[in-house]
């Protein structure tokens, strides 16, 4: 997995059949972020994001599966504190037939910070076989930080399997007494809730980089 | 070790306990029986300090320590322990990590070293062959996707992994067949020692086929409404509550 730290792009590119290209863009700053992809026949791509702090940042992906047997997986992580605002609009369009496409976004929300997530899978009308998933999830720490997550779905074909699911929560008190009942302290209780939480978006990104995620979920947490 | 005095406690405006009194001293086992919505679970939480529940009069001490202002993990650093009613998941963090956080913490608040990764394995596989636990279980997930039966396991080889001087066990053994209530009823019996204690809640007699109290408590509309030896159990069984309800 190569990793990109960049602040403004707008990009767009082809990959071409057959090959496959794994992406993990780091966002510390603020930027806008554009990314328009085609992925051709039995080629696949993976893109992590990951956004951390109070930074404003809004992201746009366009991922177009151009060829039979295409695939693509997205995953991204937003760690913010502060006056965070952070927006991810991800367009999936499935243009042909066998194509398959998975995504798991999660954010946790602290201080004043603010996410919006809107999420388009798109079923062309002669994209059978089409199998799409897409999951947001978000945890709001603070009474004033806000979460918002549309999912959306657009299916023109027949015999496809199209998933979807979004969720704005917050820490559970349920497991939290659960944990500080073995004597684990209340703050080591709820970082460890949210290690685990965005542990799950980390699946495909480099060990070294979700372990050096740690300090700022201590951060985000306090 | 625990002394409860005229214990009254709320959940939001509703008193659940309305005057209880329990001595326990170290080496006893007390069962604490009674009909649903006596205030069984709420007793148990109450001495665990669950947030929610307010003591509202009386005092409870713990080895001569006022306890009532101590949050949950102080509680268990002093050495009490909660088995749940209805143990809770917790997707993602494996039995090994989750147990290797609480036992580090303990160990830190009495001074001590993180546990080494290889005596942290043999209490592992010591405490979980108690329970009949196999060996992946330490990597599954806390209580995820458990059984009924291994969710309860789960509660006694946390208790043994933590041996905390005072175990209050909430409904261990709701849910159980036969087999798994004799894995539970072995676990909590191997764990008894003259220096610590046990509270065995329990709607059913059967329980106490395998742990025989010292103890048995009735808790009827939140009181202690009747105390007395183990025979009391079989009375129960043979008689129901009723009895006991309309004789006060």
């Amino acid at each position: 997995m190569e990793i990109l730290e960049f602040t403004q792009s707008n990009v767009r590119l082809d990959i071409e059949a057959g090959s496959v290209r794994s992406w993990l863009v780091m966002q510390r700053s603020d930027g806008v972020c554009s990314m328009d992809i085609s992925v051709g026949a039995g080629a696949s791509l993976e893109l992590a994001f990951i956004v951390l702090g109070d930074v404003r940042v809004s992201n746009r992906l366009d991922i177009r599966l151009t060829g039979e047997g295409a695939s693509c997986r997205l995953r991204g992580l937003w760690l913010l504190n502060g006056q965070a605002d952070v927006s991810f609009t991800v367009n999936m369009n499935h243009e042909v037939p066998h194509c398959t496409s998975e995504q798991l976004f999660k954010g946790i929300e602290g201080g004043a910070a603010h996410s919006d997530f809107f999420g388009l899978i798109k079923v062309a009308p002669d994209a059978r076989k089409t199998e799409a998933r897409q999951q947001c999830h978000n945890l709001l720490l603070t009474d004033k930080a806000r979460a918002n997550a549309k999912p959306q779905l657009e299916i023109y074909a027949d015999d496809v399997i199209c998933t979807h699911g979004a969720t704005v929560g917050r820490l559970a008190d349920e497991e939290l007494f659960y944990m500080r009942s073995r004597g684990i302290s209340l703050e080591e209780a709820q970082k460890m809730q949210l290690t685990v939480f965005a542990a799950e978006a980390l699946d495909i990104v480099p060990e070294e980089v979700a372990e050096g995620l740690q300090g700022w979920i201590d951060a985000i947490s306090e | 070790m625990l002394d409860i005095r005229g214990v009254h406690a709320s959940v939001g405006d509703v008193e659940i306990l309305k005057g209880i009194d329990l001595q326990v001293r170290a080496g006893e086992v007390h069962a604490i029986m009674g009909p649903n919505g006596a205030g069984k679970s709420t007793l148990a939480a109450t001495l665990a300090g669950r947030d929610n529940i307010s003591v509202t009069q009386g005092s409870i001490s713990f080895e001569g320590e006022d306890i009532i202002p101590m949050s949950p993990e102080e509680r268990s650093w002093k050495g009490i322990f909660l088995g749940f009613q209805y143990p809770v998941e917790i997707p993602g963090l494996s039995n090994a990590n989750f147990m290797k956080a609480a036992v580090n913490e303990q160990r830190k608040q009495r001074g001590l070293e993180p546990v080494s990764a290889v005596e942290f394995l043999r209490m592992m596989k010591e405490k979980m062959a108690l329970v009949e636990m196999d060996s992946q279980f330490s990597s599954r997930a806390v209580n995820a996707g458990f059984s009924g039966g291994e969710k309860k396991r789960n509660e006694v080889f946390q208790m043994a992994m933590l041996d905390p001087k005072l175990a209050i066990l909430d409904e261990s053994d709701s849910g159980l067949d036969v087999d798994a209530l004799r894995i539970v009823g072995n676990g909590v019996n191997k764990l008894r020692r003259p220096d610590n204690a046990t509270i065995l809640i329990t709607h059913y007699q059967r329980l106490l086929d395998y742990i025989v109290p010292d103890y048995i408590h009735v808790l009827y509309k939140g009181r202690i409404v009747m105390t007395g030896g183990k025979e009391l159990a079989g009375e129960i069984e043979e008689r129901g509550y009723d009895w006991i309800v309309n004789s006060l």
